[in-house]
């Protein structure tokens, strides 16, 4: 039961996100590749803890006339403005050695308006939240993805041994599923997380700000290292009123120019440190290992997407055809009663069958029976338990047979699976034909149809007759 | 063609006339505390009647956006200085990245020496996507006496401070 849950939330799920995530999950990638593309650039300075501003300061100093600004991207970039011999100029820089590494170029158009659809599909504020609730699917999907195959395999601890299923898709299905569970899920609740912040949804939080006499503190720049660092602006001019604004991931200082003593240190709201925590999680851009995984992920969405559709066209889009199966309104009860689900899957096709013959078809099991408001026709496909016994999930029939007048006159047909190799061949198919022709208003459409060993062909021949009744 | 010749003859008047006497101009924006996308700026020295005579410096490096400004936009139109090959290898030597709400940002501008101190103006440009467009939002007199004072802007500047070397 609780299987039958989880796969068909994690079905659900996957349907209705399946177009967005797809789009997402190909612009993720994308990004993914423009993220580890950037990491090889070689404005990307790998070790920014190892250089404390002081240094980098004193570097700058050495090479350029005049620096306005300072700042550190996300991905590692240290950024000058400023004027050197060349004039104003704004450009990534070496830390170490204070020299210009490369002019700062715009994003190229290609990777920015991939950027814009992947945050909000084009469609501003709308595709945001649009975007934002598929993150959240995506959580939801990884959650119901892992219990079901937890379930499917026997426990969680079976995750760390091999896989043993033997369809490729639902094997490459599980193998990531095994691998990138946690990266997916992380994605799925960064993204959610940056939407929801983008929404201004955590503007009520103050700062937290104490102030300083002059000369009170003293900011040591040796013990910043530009890993901390987001911006460092210079004074404007040499006015005393102006001073260094040295941001910090998650305080800002301001500094007062000559001794560097401290007036001010402001700091962030919690939310501040979370969304740079998400931003990274996300997009991983500071780091070559992250954004590869991250990369990989998204690569595996797809492939997630492709292996999924496989599995689900044959069991799962079942739920989708559940409105059809209305026994209430149903012209036409299949019924069926199966040990191994055999009988199952020929009444499965039979209800398609004569869904394609424009009949209203309701599909259940034997031991659901009931009164059938506007069935005229009932087919029932039986197996047999053991000794001509009723299969376990049409054990409850006769007697509910019993109880439920049906209001119109039903024609029926049986149709019997047993083997010839045991001696009571298709007996509960027997006894129900028995039963049934008993009751006033039931007549047979043609007598009882066995079938041994399951034979298609047989049930063809059966199939082709009931159609030809019911036209 | 007469864009072509135009551009010629601009050239022309750079390269023989004495380009070097530039004023450096050092500015300090203070942006508005406002969320969303960063502010686009274009910043133009007009004569007298508005007319653009220059521009000395754009934000933002999103070409699609510059349209935003309309002035200015109007102005590229009409002197046939709006495709591709005309316009933005001049807008590429001289763009810097957008200032975001609540940012401050420090950039040098140079203009011409004959423009400064001569009846020209300094006009500041500002949109951001699905806000406001403001065509006015600095309109200042490009004169030592003015540069010396502090500016409140009319729209996404909040405030701004110049520093003028001759």
């Amino acid at each position: 039961m609780m299987k039958g849950v989880w796969r068909k939330t994690h079905f659900l799920l996957a349907f209705g996100s399946s177009l967005f995530l797809f789009l997402a999950s190909v612009s993720g990638f994308i990004l993914g590749i423009e993220a580890l593309l950037d990491q090889t650039k070689p404005q990307a300075i790998d070790s920014l803890e190892d250089h404390s501003l002081k240094t980098t300061l004193e570097a700058l100093d050495t090479n350029m006339k005049e620096v306005f600004e300072i700042s550190i991207s996300e991905k590692n970039y240290v950024i000058v403005q400023g004027i050197s011999e060349d004039g104003f100029e704004h450009f990534y820089v070496d830390p170490k050695t204070g020299l210009k590494i490369n002019s700062v170029t715009p994003t190229s158009p290609f990777f920015k308006q991939i950027r814009s659809f992947h945050r909000s599909l084009f469609l501003k504020n709308t595709g945001r939240i649009i975007v934002g609730i598929i993150a959240f699917l995506l959580i939801l999907l990884s959650i119901t993805g892992l219990f079901l195959l937890a379930q499917r395999i026997g426990g969680i601890k079976q995750l760390f041994f091999l896989t043993k299923e033997k369809n490729i898709y639902r094997k490459t299905h599980i193998i990531l599923g095994k691998w990138f569970f946690i990266p997916v899920l992380l994605i799925g609740f960064s993204g959610a997380y940056l939407t929801i912040e983008r929404l201004n949804a955590f503007t009520n939080q103050e700062s937290n700000t104490k102030t300083y006499a002059k000369g009170e503190k003293i900011l040591d720049l040796n013990t910043i290292h530009l890993n901390d660092i987001a911006r460092v602006s210079y004074p404007f001019s040499k006015a005393e009123d102006e001073v260094y604004n040295i941001e910090l991931k998650d305080r800002v200082f301001t500094v007062r120019q000559g001794d560097f003593s401290i007036l001010s240190e402001e700091i962030y709201p919690f939310h501040h440190l979370l969304k740079q925590w998400n931003y990274f999680i996300h997009t991983g851009e500071s780091n070559l290992f992250v954004a590869l995984i991250l990369t990989l992920a998204a690569l595996a969405l797809v492939f997630f997407m492709f292996t999924g559709l496989k599995i689900t066209s044959k069991t799962s889009l079942d739920l989708l055809s559940l409105n059809k199966n209305n026994l209430k309104e149903a012209s036409v009860v299949i019924l069926y009663g199966t040990e191994t689900g055999n009988s199952y899957q020929f009444a499965k096709r039979l209800a398609k069958t004569l869904r394609k013959e424009n009949h209203s078809v309701g599909l259940t099991s034997l031991n659901n029976y009931s009164i059938f408001p506007k069935a005229k026709t009932i087919l029932i496909l039986a197996a047999t338990y053991g000794d001509g016994e009723a299969p376990s999930n049409a054990d409850r029939f006769e007697k509910r047979f019993n109880s439920s007048a049906q209001p119109h006159s039903i024609n029926f047909s049986i149709l019997g699976f047993g083997s010839k190799s045991y001696p009571k061949f298709c007996q509960f198919a027997i006894n129900l034909q028995t039963l049934l022709e008993k009751q006033d208003n039931f007549s047979s459409l043609m007598p009882l149809f066995k079938i041994n060993n399951q034979s298609e062909t047989d049930y063809y021949s059966w199939e082709g007759m009931v159609i030809n009744k019911l036209k | 063609m007469q864009s072509f010749f135009k551009i010629l003859l601009i050239s022309f008047l750079l390269f023989f006339f004495p380009i070097d006497k530039e004023v450096e101009i050092k500015c300090l924006v203070e942006i508005m505390d406002y969320r969303g996308e960063g502010a686009y700026f274009v910043i133009s020295v007009l004569d007298e009647e508005e007319n653009y005579i220059k521009t000395v410096y754009v934000l933002g490096d999103d070409k699609s956006w510059f349209s935003e400004m309309k002035a200015f936009w109007i102005n590229l139109r009409k002197n046939n200085l709006f495709s591709d090959e005309d316009f933005y290898p001049l807008i590429d030597g001289i763009s810097g990245p957008t200032i975001s709400g609540g940012e401050r940002r420090v950039f040098q501008i140079k203009v011409p020496k004959n423009l400064f101190n001569n009846g020209y103006l300094l006009r500041f440009e500002t949109a951001v996507e699905d806000k406001a467009y403001h065509m006015n939002d600095i309109n200042i007199a490009l004169s030592t006496e003015s540069l010396k004072q502090a500016h409140m802007g009319q729209g996404f500047i909040k405030k701004i401070q110049f520093i003028a070397t001759e």
